[in-house]
């Protein structure tokens, strides 16, 4: 209770003191512009339809992207994470993979695919595909042998091991996977956006600073961020709900 | 069942190479015989179990699972050392794994799962996960669960290591109740002595790795046994006899640990 009043102290001060420097300070009236005059902007941008439209193209893209990176994604995870033999096969060339900063593949994706909607979905598609990958291959990895003895012994047939031990044991960590590449794919869906799209988020963020509207940079940048923590809160819910033996424990 | 090992051997590959956890162990297992496996830790004890159960092929010799002639129940069914509870199911659908296993059906597994738990004094568990319960109670479902399969032999990998003493003691009582009442060829590894003794007809001592039987001695005590028996002086005898039989790898095991 403490906790939460001090929370709302700082939040109304933070707001106070923006309203303020929005409203008396120069710096504030460009940089800065007053909440009040955010929100204002706000209304008038979901009344016009702009902040709905780019935030479908965000949303579709963010969304076809990583559904895109999270199928094969969860398979070779699955197979990685079982094949003791093929994760020491491929280790380097995973980890060299992983390490390659994506955005810099946007360029040679580009070149594939044109300029346009495959190419963001693309790059969108490899940032997630990694951390759900290598988060599936783990979540199998450090389920208990025990485990599998105990289907071993009372007779479970292959499927069976499948659907009461493989699943279940690796889904707490297959979520906090789903939950990096979602983030990550947020960045680089709007990084995409920036670069190449005349609709989005990114697109919206970059054209009111070249066209010098801070408000409507605010009211694109606070809907990106009501993004990522729409991400988070879901699937903090959704690993109680999944898997209510554990206590989330998500970094 | 009856259990006959013949010259079992089983390495591991290491990172330095084979190391054998068993070498040329021989033993049997009579019909309907309660028998005891001690030895030092570490030894190779588990190994031997899972070999028994079939969970690990022996590298070298035979392990010969012979069934009582018209005996069509599920041959082994073991208890994990620390419970192996799947943490993602409730107590009930755990016990029940077996069953469910074996194709059982949903509702009539479900509800035999419930009967054997209401034996335990687990009933109003059912619904719970395995972290909600506790150390003693986690190890009475472990045993449920392999119970419900009635198997003709039972295998137990040091069940009560991880319980209190009066705790265990309960399970010890609880665990002669079930044998007495329905007798069927139980080994029971362990490296609590008195336990060893108090439980089995036979007790079968294996020396340090790579294990061998080092000796099989016969425990006298009548049956149906009581907890008192652990204090009478035959038992408290044998006891020390094995003792004396482990002292010196257990004083070696002792020096190079330190």
């Amino acid at each position: 209770m403490k906790i939460q009043a001090a929370r709302i102290a700082i939040a109304v001060t933070i707001l106070a003191a923006w309203e303020a420097a929005g409203r008396w300070t120069f710096a504030g009236q460009i940089f800065f512009p007053p909440p009040s005059a955010v929100a204002a902007a706000a209304v008038r941008m979901v009344r016009d339809g702009t902040l709905p439209r780019h935030l479908a193209a965000t949303l579709g893209r963010l969304i076809a992207g990583f559904v895109a990176g999270a199928i094969p994604a969860v398979a070779i995870g699955a197979w990685l994470g079982v094949s003791r033999r093929a994760r020491r096969i491929l280790d380097p060339f995973l980890a060299a993979a992983h390490a390659t900063p994506k955005i810099a593949v946007f360029p040679l994706l580009l070149l594939l695919f044109g300029l346009g909607e495959k190419a963001m979905i693309a790059l969108v598609g490899l940032s997630a595909f990694f951390p759900l990958m290598l988060n599936t291959c783990e979540g199998v990895r450090q389920i208990d042998p025990t485990y599998f003895d105990v289907a071993r012994s009372c007779g479970a047939s292959t499927a069976r091991t499948v659907l009461r031990v493989i699943v279940p044991g690796s889904v707490p960590m297959m979520l906090v996977g789903v939950r990096l590449a979602l983030t990550i794919a947020l960045l680089l869906t709007i990084a995409a956006e920036i670069l190449t799209a005349k609709t989005g988020l990114g697109c919206l963020v970059w054209l009111s600073w070249e066209t010098l509207r801070t408000t409507d940079l605010f009211v694109a940048l606070l809907t990106a961020s009501a993004i990522g923590v729409a991400i988070r809160t879901t699937f903090d819910r959704l690993l109680g709900r999944l898997a209510p033996w554990r206590e989330a424990r998500v970094p | 069942m009856r259990l006959v090992c013949e010259d079992v051997g089983v390495d591991f590959a290491g990172s330095q190479g084979v190391v054998p956890a068993l070498r040329g162990v021989t033993f049997e297992v009579r019909d309907r015989e309660f028998v005891s496996i001690v030895g030092p830790t570490g030894c190779g004890k588990t190994t031997l179990l899972k070999a028994l159960a079939g969970l690990r092929a022996p590298t070298r010799g035979t392990i010969q699972r012979i069934p009582e002639p018209g005996d069509a129940r599920p041959e082994t069914a073991l208890v994990f050392q620390d419970h192996g509870l799947f943490p993602w199911l409730t107590i009930v659908d755990n016990v029940a794994f077996g069953l469910e296993a074996r194709g059982t059906p949903r509702a009539d597994r479900r509800r035999r799962a419930e009967e054997i738990l209401e034996t335990f004094a687990l009933g109003a568990f059912a619904r719970a996960y395995p972290h909600q319960l506790s150390v003693g109670m986690r190890q009475k479902a472990a045993l449920a669960r392999a119970l419900l399969l009635d198997p003709q032999a039972l295998l137990l990998d040091e069940p009560f290591a991880s319980v209190d003493f009066q705790t265990r003691l309960l399970l010890h009582e609880e665990l002669l109740r079930i044998w007495t009442g329905s007798r069927r060829t139980v080994v029971f590894v362990t490296h609590d002595l008195e336990e060893a003794v108090l439980l089995a007809d036979r007790v079968v001592v294996l020396t340090g790795r790579p294990a061998r039987v080092r000796e099989e001695i016969e425990i006298p005590l009548a049956r149906p046994r009581r907890l008192e028996d652990a204090g009478r002086r035959e038992a408290d005898e044998i006891k020390w006899r094995i003792w004396r039989i482990l002292e010196h790898e257990a004083r070696l095991r002792l020096a190079e640990s330190a």
